[in-house]
């Protein structure tokens, strides 16, 4: 169909007038069918929700960077022992010297 | 993004951030001296060596460490074949007992070396501490010679 052909129906639905009402309870009974339809969220969307917060999650990388530099001081690299580290240094046989630090 | 991406990646970027965090915090307390230095203060204060003696120790230790560094690297290179002989399994055995031969003698070249070296900085120690040096070091070096041709051997024979 070419598009400046008239169709016999353009007239009678301009002229076509909708008298119904909505009902006094439309939107709540809108409403009450869409949260019917929606299932719950889990726990995983739940949780999700909780900690993705800016606020929460601001707090737990603080938290988490906290402890991983506590770790990092208790926990310092071993020192080399000076005996060993004299062996390191004179012997071509010793594995780590060439390695060593 | 679903809410259980959203966490994944949260997570991800915490342990990053974490990590990131602990190994600056270790890197941080990491000793600058090098083994050289650790090594050669741990010979001053155990062989009580005085300023002068420790001077002279130092310099033949500096010196005699870029020839041992030489040596490592031709004893490395010299190895190399020896220790991934099982990767090649078509070289001829005369290939073999050639880089061997060649390697032991590089071995009896090194192990020499550091023997000398050891007596030079031992005569700068009075008598006694020379001797106790060259008793603690000597079998250290003598037992790493062993491991190290144990090793080459049993990758020969594998």
């Amino acid at each position: 169909m070419k598009a400046h052909d008239p169709d016999p129906l353009d007239d009678l639905l301009a002229q076509w007038q909708v008298q119904a009402e909505a009902p006094p309870d439309f939107h709540r009974e809108v409403w009450r069918r869409i949260a019917a339809e929606t299932r719950d969220p889990g726990w995983v969307e739940r949780f999700a929700w909780w900690l993705l917060r800016p606020r929460h999650e601001v707090v737990i990388l603080a938290i988490a960077v906290a402890l991983a530099v506590a770790w990092g001081l208790t926990h310092p690299p071993e020192e080399l022992n000076p005996h060993d580290a004299y062996v390191m240094s004179i012997s071509p046989f010793d594995p780590n010297h060439l390695g060593g630090p | 993004m679903t809410p259980a991406g959203r966490l994944i990646g949260f997570a991800l970027l915490t342990l990053a951030l974490a990590g990131a965090a602990m190994w600056i915090t270790r890197e941080s307390l990491r000793p600058r001296e090098s083994s050289q230095e650790v090594g050669l203060r741990w010979l001053k204060d155990e062989y009580h060596l005085d300023d002068a003696t420790f001077e002279r120790v130092s310099t033949l230790h500096h010196d005699y460490f870029m020839q041992c560094t030489k040596m490592c690297r031709q004893l490395d290179a010299a190895d190399r074949p020896l220790l991934w002989r099982a990767r090649h399994r078509n070289r001829q055995t005369g290939d073999i007992d050639d880089q061997l031969s060649k390697e032991q003698a590089l071995c009896g070249d090194c192990e020499k070396a550091a023997t000398e070296h050891l007596n030079q900085v031992a005569a700068l120690m009075p008598p006694e501490q020379g001797k106790r040096f060259l008793d603690d070091i000597l079998p250290i070096l003598q037992q790493q010679r062993r491991e190290h041709d144990h090793r080459v051997s049993s990758s020969i024979r594998r």
